[in-house]
């Protein structure tokens, strides 16, 4: 079941996404970046509510809100996202500079 | 261009997550908006005289003081150690540290600016000593922090300037950013400030620094990547961009190339770096050596041995990575990857160090989890070197598009290479 469930959120996966198509996103607050670990991973203790990893992830800012000076930087980089959607929110993640698809 | 991300989930139903209590409310939590407060205040000069149309800033956002000099900050959510900001015209700023964001009641008494009253106006003419075309933009320096940038392109140029009155230690400079490649630098020397009226100033040619730089065991042919070499000067702590050159192939075999640098006229130590993209993977060697007498570079030969400087492959040698560091760059950023296409995303390690050598097991726990999901696949390490925040070009210098300088290329490590990894007792259930 988590394959498959990996599998399909592999398959929602957004890539390049412009900070204009995740901005309204994050100023309606939904919006979380994801450091540290994959997007799928992220995406996968959301979709099994592993609430203890998802708490764990929260604290040391694995997962968190954009600040505003990501914000500010993502203008000024323009910089590219990954995206994955667990409705209500959307998981983003920053393009590492010259990433392989 | 993407599409637009609407939030409906292309998962069938049957795999859609609806998000259960216990991870939904964590998220909404994070959600909520930060409780948003009002700071009040009233602005007053020394004598208790309200002070209208001064500026009050507080993480941005910024309030006018009224007629009664009282202002209203909105929208704002302190924190203990945000600087409280008031700037008023004739008054030097006033800054105040808020050690308890609760007390929003602040009286501000700036303190009347020293020299405010008694300062010049100065019609300041920049002379060349011959007539030449330059082209060039030019930065007075007061002394005081404050760039003036004076456009000079033939002959004199004319700016008109507001400086403190004499006695004052007043200092004025003429700089020119180092672009490179530039054409020439100019220097003034500092002036004492002179009463109010009209100051000739002279400009100073000041000689760059010409490397010679030595291209051995390029690649040959049409279709070889381009030299694209960084020299960095070092002084001081400081490190800013004494040069660049740019070369493209075919290149001549043992190659001769001046290169003309500014070091602003000052002793410092040369680094040099070559954007890695622009020749992965090659076997080249730069030596440089100095032909310009009568200045700190002209010992010969300047010990730059590039093959040391290059921003290699990283090398995984147990547990430690190293790796070349950038002139500029402080701050690393270590991307571990395995090869499937997932994404990688903001970098596993961040660190501001001087050291081009990160220790795995420093890495924190999301990094281990990431290292442990499949022995069985190969990885990929890249370290990304950031420029410092305060890295100074005078504001000449575009460098939008080296904000991220590669230090490495994407290298494949076996997993076994970084193996055996054992689960650190945080990670452990």
């Amino acid at each position: 079941m988590t394959e498959d469930l990996r599998a399909k959120l592999r398959d929602e996966l957004l890539r390049e996404a412009l900070l204009e198509d995740v901005q309204p996103h994050i100023q309606r607050g939904v919006a979380f970046l994801v450091r540290g670990v994959s997007l799928l991973d992220a995406g996968l203790v959301l979709a099994t509510d592993d609430k203890d990893t998802l708490q764990r992830w929260l604290t040391d800012r694995t997962i968190q809100k954009p600040q505003e000076h990501d914000l500010a930087r993502w203008t000024q980089e323009r910089t590219r996202f990954a995206a994955l959607i667990v409705a209500p929110f959307l998981l983003l993640q920053e393009e590492a500079p010259g990433a392989q698809a | 261009m993407t599409p637009a991300i609407h939030l409906q989930s292309a998962l069938p139903r049957r795999l859609r997550w609806l998000p259960g209590l216990s991870c939904a409310a964590l998220l909404a939590a994070c959600t909520e908006p930060p409780p948003q407060r009002v700071l009040t205040g009233n602005l007053t000069d020394p004598r208790g005289a309200p002070l209208p149309d001064a500026a009050v800033t507080l993480n941005g956002e910024v309030a006018l003081t009224g007629q009664d000099g009282s202002f209203r900050l909105t929208g704002i959510d302190p924190e203990p150690g945000d600087l409280l900001t008031a700037t008023a015209a004739g008054f030097t700023a006033w800054s105040l540290p808020l050690e308890e964001p609760r007390a929003f009641t602040v009286r501000l008494i700036p303190r009347p600016h020293p020299t405010a009253a008694t300062s010049a106006t100065l019609d300041i003419t920049l002379a060349l000593p011959r007539p030449a075309e330059v082209d060039r933009t030019l930065f007075l320096s007061l002394g005081n922090g404050q760039l003036l940038p004076v456009y000079l392109y033939v002959g004199n140029a004319e700016v008109t300037l507001t400086v403190p009155a004499p006695g004052e230690g007043f200092a004025l400079s003429a700089i020119s950013p180092a672009p490179g490649p530039f054409e020439r630098a100019f220097a003034a020397p500092p002036q004492q400030a002179p009463p109010q009226g009209a100051l000739r100033l002279a400009l100073e040619e000041v000689p760059g620094q010409t490397l010679t730089a030595t291209l051995r065991n390029r690649p040959q042919g049409d279709d070889a990547p381009p030299l694209d070499l960084a020299v960095a000067c070092s002084r001081q702590g400081s490190t800013f961009l004494a040069g660049r050159l740019h070369l493209d192939a075919p290149f001549p075999p043992d190659a001769d190339v001046p290169l003309l640098l500014d070091t602003r006229g000052a002793t410092c130590d040369l680094v040099a770096t070559l954007d890695l993209d622009a020749g992965r993977g090659d076997a080249r060697h730069v030596a440089f050596s100095s032909n310009h007498d009568g200045d700190a570079l002209s010992e010969q030969p300047i010990p730059l041995d590039l093959p040391d400087l290059l921003p290699l492959a990283p090398r995984l040698s147990g547990r430690t990575l190293t790796w070349t560091p950038h002139p500029q760059a402080t701050l690393y950023d270590v991307y571990i990857a395995p090869d499937d296409g997932d994404r990688v995303g903001a970098p596993l390690w961040s660190a501001t160090t001087d050291r081009a050598e990160l220790t795995l097991p420093e890495l924190p726990a999301p990094a281990r989890q990431r290292l442990d999901f499949d022995a069985a696949r190969p990885h990929l390490v890249r370290i990304v070197a950031r420029l410092a925040p305060g890295f100074d070009l005078q504001g000449a210098w575009d460098w939008s598009a080296y904000h991220a300088y590669v230090a490495s290329p994407w290298t494949e490590v076996p997993y076994s290479t970084l193996a055996p990894w054992r689960p650190h007792p945080e990670d452990s259930p």
